[in-house]
Order: C-alpha cells, then sequence, then structure tokens
C-alpha cells in the first residue's frame, strides 16, 4: 500500500515536473528554431553555428526529458501501450533516418532486411521505434567504419527477432554488467552530442518488457557488437 | 589575457566555452579526453585549466595530478567545472584544485573565475 501511494505520488510529481520543463524547453526550442530560419534577420556564419548548437541542445534537452519520463513511467507500469499492424521492414527503413547523416559521414554502410514473405508485425509502432532507434543510436556513435546491419526475423506463431550488428569496437568487458542501468557511463563515450542522455540502452530494455519482450546482448568483441530484440508474435489487428 | 586549457569531452560545451573566452580576448586550446591534455597541457602551458571530471577513458582526475608534477606548469590554475563535485569528495586531487565549480556555470561566472585566476597568478 505504501509503496503504491509513493508511486502514484512520484508519478504524479514526474508528470508535473515534465510539464513545467516543457513550457521553457518550447520557448528554447521556438526561438533557436526562428533563429536557424533566419526569423530575425539573416545570421553571419559565426552566429548560425551558435543558433544551430543553441537549436541542437534545445532538442537534446528535450529527449533527455523524454526518455527520463519514459523511463520511469515504463518502470512503473505507468504507459500506455497501442497495438497496431504495420510492415516492419518500411519502420527499419524510416526509424533509422536521424542516423544516416552521420553514418555518410563515417562511410558506414546500413543494411536492413526482413525474412522473405514476413506478415505485418502487430506491436506498439512507438515504443517499438524508440527500442530500435535506442539501439541504432548505439551502434552509430560507438562504430567508425564498416556496417551496421538490421534484421527482422519472423518465426511463424511464436515471436519476431530483431537483430542490430555493428563493426564497432565492442563494449569493454569491464562496462558489461553496467550495461543496461541508468545513466551508466562506461569507459567508451561518443565524440558526438546524440539524442538522450545515458539512458539508450535501459530505456530499450524497459520498453520491450513493457512490450513482454526482451533486449539481448548477444555478443560483443573487437570486431563488433550485436544486440537483439525479442518479442512474442501478438494476434493481427485490423487496427 | 589568459591561455586557457578547456579539457570537457561534450563538443558543444567546448564550443560555447570556446566562443565565450575568445570573444573576451583569451587565447583558447581544448580537447575531449584526458589522455589527450597530457601533451597539450606541456606545449600550450595554460594560465588556467577548465577541467570537466567525468571523461572517457581516464578521469579529469588523472589531469591534476599530471599537471602538479610537472614543474612549469607550478603556476597553472586548475578550476574544475563539473556536473558531480562529488566524485572529488575524498581524493586527495582536490587538494590540488583552485576551485571546484558546478554545471551549469554562466557566462558571467565563468569570466569572473578567469578574471580571479589572472589577477592572483601575477
Amino acid at each position: 500500500m505504501a509503496n503504491s501511494e509513493i508511486t502514484s505520488d512520484f508519478i504524479h510529481l514526474l508528470r508535473k515536473f515534465g510539464h513545467d520543463m516543457r513550457v521553457p524547453l518550447n520557448t528554447l526550442i521556438s526561438t533557436s528554431d526562428m533563429l536557424v530560419q533566419g526569423a530575425y534577420d539573416a545570421l553571419t556564419p559565426k552566429q548560425e553555428k551558435a543558433a544551430t548548437r543553441l537549436q541542437r541542445n534545445s532538442y537534446r534537452l528535450l529527449a533527455i526529458l523524454d526518455d527520463f519520463v519514459t523511463y520511469i513511467k515504463a518502470s512503473e507500469g505507468e504507459l500506455d501501450i497501442s497495438l497496431k499492424s504495420f510492415d516492419i521492414k518500411e519502420k527499419l527503413e524510416s526509424w533509422a533516418t536521424p542516423m544516416k547523416p552521420i553514418l555518410d559521414s563515417k562511410n558506414i554502410s546500413l543494411i536492413i532486411e526482413t525474412t522473405e514473405s514476413a506478415p505485418m508485425i502487430v506491436s506498439d509502432e512507438n515504443l517499438l521505434k524508440r527500442i530500435i532507434q535506442a539501439l541504432l543510436w548505439n551502434a552509430t556513435s560507438f562504430t567508425e567504419s564498416g556496417e551496421i546491419w538490421v534484421s527482422a526475423e519472423y518465426f511463424p506463431d511464436s515471436k519476431w527477432l530483431i537483430h542490430i550488428k555493428d563493426t564497432g569496437t565492442g563494449i569493454p568487458s569491464q562496462d558489461l554488467p553496467h550495461l543496461f542501468e541508468p545513466f551508466w557511463r562506461g569507459e567508451a563515450r561518443p565524440q558526438v552530442p546524440t539524442a538522450g542522455a545515458g539512458l539508450g540502452l535501459p530505456l530499450a530494455r524497459v520498453l520491450a518488457q513493457v512490450l513482454k519482450g526482451e533486449v539481448k546482448l548477444e555478443k560483443t568483441s573487437s570486431s563488433g557488437t550485436h544486440f537483439c530484440v525479442e518479442l512474442a508474435v501478438q494476434p493481427q489487428t485490423n487496427l | 589575457m589568459a591561455k586557457i586549457l578547456i579539457v570537457e569531452d561534450d563538443a558543444d560545451l567546448v564550443e560555447t566555452y570556446t566562443d565565450l573566452l575568445e570573444i573576451n580576448h583569451h587565447s583558447v586550446s581544448s580537447v575531449t579526453r584526458a589522455v589527450d591534455a597530457f601533451g597539450l597541457v606541456t606545449r600550450f602551458k595554460p594560465h588556467i585549466v577548465l577541467l570537466d571530471l567525468n571523461l572517457a577513458g581516464y578521469s579529469g582526475a588523472i589531469v591534476i595530478s599530471m599537471i602538479r608534477n610537472y614543474p612549469l606548469l607550478k603556476q597553472t590554475k586548475i578550476v574544475v567545472i563539473t556536473g558531480h563535485p562529488e566524485m572529488l569528495r575524498g581524493d586527495p586531487n582536490a587538494a590540488h584544485v583552485d576551485l571546484i565549480l558546478s554545471k551549469p556555470i554562466s557566462n558571467e561566472r565563468l569570466l569572473s573565475v578567469v578574471d580571479e585566476c589572472l589577477a592572483s597568478a601575477s
């Protein structure tokens, strides 16, 4: 009883916190967007660089806030699930779009494959997107060359396995026990600012659990890392 | 004018500090990893090092002992700017730091800290 009261109060507090943070963030995002778009007159190259930095970090702050609130709500079973059918290959391609400029700049090939004649997947599109994007950002951040390979495997009436493999340098063994700890910062760090903070992998895992699935580290070595998202097959829906 | 070395792993924050300090006529160099600070600090011989602690690989604390063990850098001021000031609690390196500041730090505060460091060094 006491725990549920604390949880309820805590969630309420978080919702208020999230709302109160979003108001000034909205101003930051809108103003920095307008600055970058030249709405307050043309900027010098130096001003444009500074405004872009402001804009990027406003969105970064929003991503951190969103990840944090989502992580707490998911951990407390407060997240709503909305199942629908969709084409997983099409979505994987769309979800990888934000990483493409960084992948192109590093000359990393992105390969997306799915089991031939796989049916539409039934899942929560938004939650699955966040899981896959967290794993893709992780792969993108820690791979300097080679390729990132994403594949969705369908096992009839049983499960979906979505693999994310990279040719990065792997995860140091001392970091492995902490991999899914919120805000854990390991030996290896991305040198470019990415969306979110230290919640990528923990958030992916907790969201997969909300979908009655799991995120597993299959393998990591000096030649790459392989994560796998396992999801039980849900009954087809007309939605 | 001060020579300032920034040791900070957030590229955007490095750019922000650099813009602020250069606009105010200071000379700035920066590195994002503690291990890269070793070579640069001895060549650049900064008046002030602005040091983050929670860095990839080696902690920023190792930069403190490296500077303090290098006689030519005896006058260099070390200002820790961190989101985790508790990281230096109980660390013997804390005694060799001139100032510990918590992030975020305002532009006015950063510039006044630089001025204070320069004044106390002269």
